[in-house]
Parts: C-alpha cells; structure tokens; sequence
C-alpha cells in the first residue's frame, strides 16, 4: 500500500482515483486477514483431529480407500487427464473416419482399370477394415471404370496409400505432431511410409507441398507419391461416370459416405449421385 | 486479474505446508497444529467474507470435518488450501442456508459516502478504511465476485482451484474476480476521491 502513486502519471480525477488492482489485493488482505489464530479455536480443532486419529480415519486402510474425486487435490495435469483423453479419443475419431472416408473414396474414384499389372508389388498398402468386404471380385475387365469400386482382387489396397497418408499425415498435424495420440494403426503405416518416426514430419510435409493429385489413388508406379497424375486422371474419368462431378477431390469427404457404402456392394458408380 | 501468474497469498508455504499435512496424515498432531496455523487465517478470511461475524463458528465446524476427512485427502499444500476451501466453503453455505442470510448486504453504497476525516492523506484515507468497510464491500459485490475475489486474493488459490471450489469453469471465476475487484477499486477510489481536497503530493495533475 505504500507505493499508492503508481497511477499518478494519469490526469483527470477518474484515473487519478482508480485503484489498481494490487492495491486493492492489498486492502483486501489487510481487512480480512488477522495473523495468528485463535488459540483456543486451534485446541478445538486439534482435539477433533486427535479424536479421529484414535478413530482410526487415518488408519491405513483410510489411506488406501478408494478416494473420492472431492477429496483429490492432486496435481492439475491429473485432472487434465480426463480432458486430453477425451481430446485423443476425438482425434483418433476423426483420423478414423477420415482415413475410412479417403480408403472408400479412392475406392470408388481411383483404382480399377489402371494397369493393376505394373504394381503388383504395392500391396502391402493400408487395407482398413472398411475396404475388406470389397474383395469380393467383380469380374475384371468387364469394368466401366464405376464398377471396379477399386476391387480388383489381386490389388484391393493399392489406391489406397496415397490418400491414407494424407490422412494420416493431416491426422498427424492436428495432434500436434505427436505420432502416439493418433490411432495406433494409422500411426505405424504413416512410420512405415515415411521410413521411420523420425521422417513423419518431413515426409508430410513434403506431400503437403505436392500439388493435391485429387483422389491420389496412389497410381501404378512405384512410390506412392508417384502416381497423382495418373490416380488424378482416374478421379476425372470418374467423376464423368458419375456424372457428378465427384472427380478428383473426391476423397475429401463429401463422397464419403457414399463411397463405403458402395464400395463394399461394388455398386457401379452410375448409381450414386 | 489478468496477472494470474504472480505469487498469491498462501504460496510461499505451500511446501512447509504440504510436507505438514502429509505427516499429519500419519498421526502426527504437532504437524496437524502446524497446517491449522498455515491455512486458518485466509480460511477465516473468506468465511468473513461469506458469513461476517460467524465466521469463527463456520470454522470451528470446517476443521472438525477436515480433521475428520483428513485420512482422504490427496494432494499437496496448495491442494489442502483448495480441499479445506471447499469444505469451509459448505459449511458456510449450509449456515447461510439456515440463516436465510443472504451474504451481500444492500445500502452499501451510503456507507461508502461515510468518510474518514477531510485531512486525511490517500495513504491515510485508505487505511482509515476499516475492516468493517472493506468487509461491506466485500460481502457487498455479488456473491460470485466476492467468493472469487475472497478465494483468489484471500485463500490465495490459483485460477482452475478457485474454479473447482465453486464448482465453476475457470474462465468463469477469472471474469468474476475481475470484475469483483474492479468494483471494489471503483468504490475505494469513489472513497478516497472525497478525501482527497488535502493537497497531493504526487500524481496531481493540474
């Protein structure tokens, strides 16, 4: 309270009698708090935790009693746990959906009659649980590029990687680039893609910077990365089946839901809208 | 309030304070005396605030269940600060709800035009300010600016404990210790404004 002047350069009498907000603490402080206690209040309360301790209330088995949630005043991040859970558990949420959302989608806008031939050794992509019940085989060749709905038996993965990683990669960045708040799964194919964790940041960010191929089915040859062009003229072809201007971007989401639904009956893409 | 970071009231000790309650948590009564004499007077600083003149009674019925709740309670001192806040807290809703008393008194604002004498300095002004005064106007904010006003400059909590004590979002509690101390600065200074025909001696301006 002594240094009172701390508004003294303002003019005017409403600055000059404002009060900052210390002096104020202070004040407060000064009123409503008396040092030292009241001895006989102490004895009072020492005698009730006597009383409870010969009770027993302190005894082990209290201590180790299941605690109530009033009673915890532990740490702040503790609290903070069930927050951050909740904010992981949407994150692999959406990382979820948003991979099903781009594996259905390059389903229906990328794959089928790109030569399958020349890239047989790009199997081991990502094949999420929604693509399985695609591989029921519709008969190849046979296909207007709708019907494949990416289902070539042999290569029922390979459209996928391009878009998974995007997804992942996006799935990634929202939670900050900590690779272990994502979904476990996503997070192991995104290493493997990148070649190791130490990668992940460098190789997202480089696909970041590639000109955004559409539904990038991942294309024929050789690295994902390599076959925009060709997944992206795939999304075009498409998107005239369709009629419906699902084209390249396809695997954004709009066509999400559409796609998994499809993709698992091998529903020509004529039908959808 | 937006300086939410500088040491409160209460943090200096909340080591001493900790290692206190944990041993009292073993039995030890000395250590349980040693936490009473930390936490008691802003314990009985806020109640003043809540519940004026019975804030001793409040008290005394705060740290029988404290005493008795003792063995549950996890944490550190500045947690113990918060637990007994919460507790004392409780109590004094459940006398005020006895009482059918309402913590903020009304026909404040002619007590704030009674002043100290016309000679006073600010210095003097403020400090001729009585408990009783600061306590009116304390009790006189509403009830959620005082409690978080009494929480955060009294008990010396920190935002997000302040908030779990009164069952608030922090967001919350920080908008209304703010606006609780901006009143009570208005009304200091609406205070000290009267008083001030002595001549300054810093900060005139004309």
């Amino acid at each position: 309270m002594g240094e009172r002047q701390s508004d003294g350069g303002l003019s005017g009498r409403g600055s000059r009698h404002a009060l900052l907000d210390s002096d104020v603490e202070a004040l407060i402080i000064a009123s409503l708090i008396r040092d030292g206690v009241d001895a006989e209040a102490e004895q009072r309360a020492v005698a009730a935790f006597r009383a409870a301790r010969d009770a027993g209330s302190l005894g082990a088995g209290t201590l180790k009693a299941g605690t109530r949630r009033r009673d915890d005043w532990r740490a702040r991040e503790r609290r903070y746990l069930g927050r951050s859970l909740k904010t992981t558990l949407s994150v692999l949420l959406a990382s979820l959906t948003l991979g099903g959302v781009a594996v259905a989608a390059i389903g229906v806008a990328g794959s089928p009659d790109e030569g399958p031939e020349d890239t047989p050794e790009r199997s081991p992509a990502p094949s999420s649980a929604p693509r399985d019940p695609a591989q029921q085989p519709p008969p190849r060749g046979s296909h207007s590029p709708g019907t494949g709905a990416g289902s070539s038996p042999a290569h029922p993965d390979r459209p996928a990687p391009a878009q998974d990683t995007e997804a992942h990669c996006s799935a990634f960045e929202r939670v900050g680039g900590r690779g272990n708040a994502m979904d476990a799964t996503a997070w192991q194919r995104l290493v493997a893609a990148a070649g190791g964790e130490r990668n992940v940041t460098a190789y997202c960010a480089e696909r970041e910077d590639e000109p955004k191929a559409g539904s990038g089915g991942s294309g024929n040859d050789g690295p994902a990365g390599d076959g925009g062009a060709p997944a992206a003229n795939d999304g075009a072809d498409n998107g005239q089946d369709n009629g419906a201007g699902d084209g390249p971007d396809s695997g954004a989401g709009r066509s999400g839901s559409e796609g998994k639904r499809s993709q698992p009956e091998g529903r020509p893409n004529g039908r959808q809208r | 309030m937006g300086q939410g970071t500088e040491p409160r009231r209460g943090q200096a000790y909340d080591g001493e304070l900790g290692a206190a309650v944990a041993r009292a948590q073993q039995g030890d009564e000395a250590a349980f005396a040693v936490a009473y004499r930390f936490v008691q007077p802003g314990l009985l600083g806020y109640l003043r605030g809540l519940v004026g003149d019975d804030a001793e009674d409040v008290a005394s019925d705060a740290w029988l269940e404290i005493a008795r709740d003792l063995g549950r309670f996890r944490g550190d001192g500045a947690g113990f600060r918060g637990w007994t806040a919460t507790i004392a807290r409780h109590r004094a809703l459940d006398h005020l709800r006895r009482q059918r008393v309402r913590p903020r008194s009304s026909a404040l604002e002619q007590d704030v035009l009674e002043l100290p004498g016309p000679q006073s300095t600010h210095d003097q002004a403020l400090e001729a300010l009585s408990t009783e005064r600061a306590l009116e106007l304390v009790r006189g904010l509403p009830r959620d600016q005082a409690e978080a006003v009494l929480l955060r400059v009294v008990v010396g909590l920190d935002g997000p404990a302040a908030a779990r004590v009164l069952g608030k979002r922090p967001g919350a509690v920080r908008t209304a210790a703010h606006r609780g101390l901006k009143r009570l600065a208005g009304q200091l200074g609406a205070e000290r404004s009267v008083t001030d025909e002595a001549p300054r001696t810093l900060g005139e301006s004309t």
